[in-house]
């Protein structure tokens, strides 16, 4: 049941451990990447563009001669950054509005249920792109596109879990010793609703993370210099045939990363036997 | 008899189910004009099978659901005018044990943590060393090891946590408990433990006691007062737990109670007919289409409670003497 249990159970397995390890790895890089990357990300060289990988630049050059591993390893932070941000307000919205409206029932749920309903019907890309027209394109603006996109999932899956646990009996007997609503939604509801969205989170963050690489695939992103790998892609498209590795090398961190999150949130699941409750929803 | 510690007048509580958006909506009276008083310091007994109301009557009395209609007052003060503070106040001295002892407890609650959690809802939680003292004084009451405490529910027995439920509600030393058939999820050898625990208290505090149930013979056993309802409605209020029942219906259930002696078993008579829908009560007597006193009238006119010579109250046009 606690919490160093679960944590236990999913790096004993293999994908758990492998997962973990590669996401470690993905995440140091990140933190780290002016102390451990080779070049600097803006640094340009044109006698040297698009030069194929070497000893001394592992991936190669890009089309202005800067180094693609220096590129890739801030691109992390980019990427990182704004999945884990927006996941984060995501779910802390998500949660407020799913366990307001399943706790309290009445007109307030029914709007909101009608909102996430709509919302829900959108892909999230396409809710994304509207909001980034709006608030034109960069970092800023991506993340509260992404927050807004994946809103709907969080509030949806909180709502369920907290009307399912409403009608436990130790919910009336809070009530019986004279809590407030206050106490009986922090105290209770919330605590025992949290771990199936935290994992759903965890997922969804993967999800972000493509998405913010779509959406800087196609220049709403981070503005350049800022490296990201969805404008490096980008960039790598112009010379597919004269030097491949500009696309494939950021195309590479995009699935393992997106890869090893999944894998690990999947283990997570398993790790603490929640499947059913997210399949509720 | 004593000056009632809880009385409900005209007591109703109505159910509206609606069929999907257009659908029109249909009207449950789960409790309807419900009229009785607890006397305080003794137990009153209510039986009726599964969904006569008793559950609901056992929240109304508490407020843990407001009324459609009457009141309930306690020691004098009517519940259903106070304010959110007024109401937390007053819960320290109505509680509640339930039948579920698995869904009880919060499962990411240690039983300290429960135990505790009637002290700080009502900002009333020791500090320091007292903390741990009251922890062991309640699990002490109840007979559970003192290393219970950092045990979580998952951990204990249905029957250890039913202790523990019981070691909750009287945590605040309420005066009124309401029990919820808090035998009725346990096994046969536990609930004889369970039921004995709550006597003991009930002598130990003079509390005064709510017992819903649905099992006749226990009612008799345990209480002072036996009410016995059926769709809804109070049919017969025996004064005494011996008093010979005068309701056909409430015949039928003491008959159908089990008797361990075989030599004392009776040959008992099925109750025919069919419930009447809560939703569509006929006009007249409720229990009419079951009865085997049945008369013309009694399909005409609902018969209302009177008293009887015993001393209780009976809802009948032609109850057995």
């Amino acid at each position: 049941m606690d919490k160093d249990s679960a944590l236990m159970r999913l790096l004993r397995t293999p994908r758990g451990a492998i997962s973990a390890v590669v996401l470690g790895v993905i995440v140091i890089a990140a933190v780290l990447a002016p102390v451990i990357a080779p070049y600097g990300y803006a640094i340009q060289n044109l006698r040297l563009a698009n030069m194929e990988p070497s000893a001394a630049h592992w991936l190669g050059t890009d089309e202005f001669g800067r180094d693609l591993l220096s590129r890739i390893i801030h691109g992390a932070r980019t990427s990182l950054a704004v999945g884990v941000t927006s996941i984060t307000i995501s779910m802390v919205c998500g949660m407020a509005l799913g366990a307001a409206a399943g706790y309290f029932g009445g007109a307030f749920d029914r709007a909101v249920t009608v909102v996430v309903d709509l919302s829900w019907s959108f892909p999230e890309i396409l809710l994304a792109l509207i909001l980034i027209a709006i608030l034109g394109p960069g970092l800023a603006s991506t993340m509260i596109a992404i927050s807004v996109a994946y809103l709907a999932q969080f509030t949806r899956l909180t709502r369920a879990q907290v009307m399912a646990l409403k009608s436990e009996t130790y919910i009336e007997a809070t009530i019986a010793m004279g809590a407030g609503s206050g106490h009986v939604l922090f105290r209770h509801l919330l605590p025992n609703a949290i771990t199936p969205v935290i994992v759903a989170g965890m997922l969804a963050t993967g999800d972000a993370i493509i998405l913010e690489a779509t959406l800087g695939f196609f220049g709403l992103g981070a503005q350049p210099p800022t490296p990201s790998w969805g404008a490096m892609m980008s960039s790598g498209t112009a010379q597919i045939f004269i030097a491949p590795w500009i696309i494939i090398f950021p195309g590479l961190a995009i699935a393992i990363t997106v890869i090893a999150i999944n894998l690990f949130g999947d283990a997570l699941i398993d790790a603490l036997d929640i499947r059913k409750r997210l399949r509720e929803n | 008899m004593t000056t009632p510690l809880v009385s409900m007048h005209g007591l109703s509580r109505a159910f509206v189910s609606s069929k999907g958006m257009f659908g029109e909506s249909r009207t449950m009276r789960a409790v309807d004009d419900v009229t009785l008083g607890l006397p305080a310091g003794k137990v009153t007994g209510v039986v009726g099978e599964s969904g006569c109301g008793k559950s609901t009557l056992a929240r109304l009395a508490l407020r843990l659901i407001e009324a459609t209609s009457g009141s309930v007052s306690f020691d004098g003060v009517e519940l259903g005018g106070l304010g959110p503070a007024e109401m937390r106040q007053i819960r320290r001295r109505m509680q509640m044990v339930f039948q579920d002892p698995y869904s009880s407890l919060d499962p990411r609650y240690t039983i300290a943590d429960s135990l505790l959690e009637p002290f700080a809802i009502q900002g009333l939680m020791p500090v320091g060393a007292t903390r741990k003292e009251r922890v062991a004084e309640l699990l002490d009451m109840v007979g559970l090891a003192q290393s219970t405490a950092s045990n979580f529910p998952h951990q204990l027995s249905g029957g250890q946590r039913q202790r523990v439920g019981i070691a909750r509600a009287l945590a605040l030393k309420p005066q009124f408990v309401v029990l919820d058939e808090p035998t009725a999820s346990l096994d046969v050898s536990i609930q004889a433990q369970i039921i004995e625990l709550l006597e003991r208290f009930q002598q130990q505090f003079g509390l005064t006691y709510l017992f819903i149930s649905h099992d006749l013979s226990l009612v008799r056993y345990f209480c002072n007062q036996i009410v016995v309802m059926y769709l809804g409605r109070i049919v017969e209020v025996m004064a005494a737990p011996d008093a010979r029942p005068q309701h056909p219906y409430s015949r039928a259930l003491l008959e159908s109670t089990f008797a361990p002696d075989p030599a004392k078993r009776r040959i008992v008579q099925p109750l025919g007919g069919e419930i009447p829908s809560p939703f569509a009560l006929p006009p007249g007597c409720a229990f009419a289409a079951r009865c085997a006193n049945v008369s013309e009238r009694c399909r005409r006119e609902r018969p209302a409670l009177a008293d009887t010579d015993a001393g209780g109250r009976v809802a009948c046009h032609h109850p057995n003497r």
